[in-house]
């Protein structure tokens, strides 16, 4: 079952998604793994169900592997996480209590306060993306995901009151960019990374 | 003896499969050991996450094989139990057995 050969290859997209998401140590033993297993089970049982077979290991497989970059930058995460939760925090505390109606003069710099703030993650997502070696790609997702799941409902949450801020277009441009920019480049961070990474060797 | 040197459940069955493999352990082998064995599907990321945790423990080391075409023109990476792994196996099984002793685990047939 192992050393068929089949002229069949596996999903195109899973199949990238584990090059993907491989650690750099693993680059070549996971995917390979995969490869050689899924030309055995379509010569045994046939491409749909290798095809499928292929699919639920890439899935669980990332999932594991995910698993393992939390771990690895657990406390970097942890870190991050408090303070993104403490920015949304702020957020809400400044709109239930229509402090920016207090402080008019001084409402923009307080917007671009917590832009900035957001700038920070941001920042630090591609410093783990670039440092975090084997595991950065995993690292990067799960920042971006610690980003974007605060800044998706922040959009949410804006786009509920769209009647009271539609005419604030600048306002408009800082929140979507917030929302989507961050999560973006800790992703790119974390491709960037990946593909200069050198060789793995034995 | 440190809390360290025991190993979890997985831990305990993937350095078996590759203690049974000897020479010809490595993700594909190790994976089929296991679900031959005990029928257990297990994903090949949870068999290297655990082989990663085994590696930076020095319970298992791991080497490059050549890459071959069946693989996508992949290496293998093979893998072997240490002097410390055999250990840590050897004191597991010792510490179930002294758990075990005195108890009737075996399951009646009536």
């Amino acid at each position: 079952m192992m050393s068929h050969s089949s002229p069949v290859p596996p999903p195109q997209l899973a199949a990238w998604l584990m090059d993907m998401f491989s650690p750099h140590h693993q680059a070549e033993a996971i995917p390979g793994d995969l490869t050689e297993e899924f030309s055995g089970i379509a010569v045994q049982y046939g491409v749909v169900y290798a095809r499928r077979w292929y699919w639920r290991q890439t899935i669980r497989t990332i999932g594991h592997l995910f698993g393992g970059g939390f771990r690895s930058v657990r406390l970097l995460i942890s870190v991050l996480g408090a303070g993104l939760l403490g920015i949304c925090g702020i957020y809400e505390i400044l709109q239930r209590y229509q402090v920016y109606f207090y402080i008019h003069p001084h409402a923009f710099w307080v917007i671009y306060t917590i832009v900035i703030a957001f700038l920070i993650p941001m920042t630090m997502g591609f410093l783990a993306a670039i440092i975090a070696k084997g595991k950065e790609m995993i690292a990067a997702l799960t920042l971006s995901l610690l980003v974007g799941a605060p800044g998706a409902l922040g959009l949410f949450r804006f786009l509920a009151q769209w009647n009271d801020y539609r005419f604030h277009s600048p306002i408009v441009a800082v929140l979507l960019a917030t929302t989507f920019v961050s999560p973006a480049a800790i992703m790119i961070g974390g491709y960037v990374s990946r593909k200069v990474r050198p060789t793995p060797t034995a | 003896m440190t809390k360290r040197d025991y190993l979890g459940e997985f831990e305990h069955i993937v350095v078996l499969a590759i203690l049974r493999l000897n020479d010809r352990a490595y993700g594909v082998t190790v994976r089929q050991e296991i679900e031959a064995r005990i029928s257990r599907e297990v994903s090949i990321g949870a068999i290297y996450a655990t082989l990663d945790r085994l590696e930076g423990k020095g319970y298992v080391r791991s080497r490059l094989g050549d890459p071959t075409p069946e693989r996508g023109g992949r290496s293998k990476r093979f893998f072997q139990v240490t002097a410390k792994g055999l250990s840590a196996v050897n004191q597991t099984h010792s510490a179930l057995h002294s758990m075990a002793q005195g108890l009737h685990l075996i399951r009646s047939t009536s």
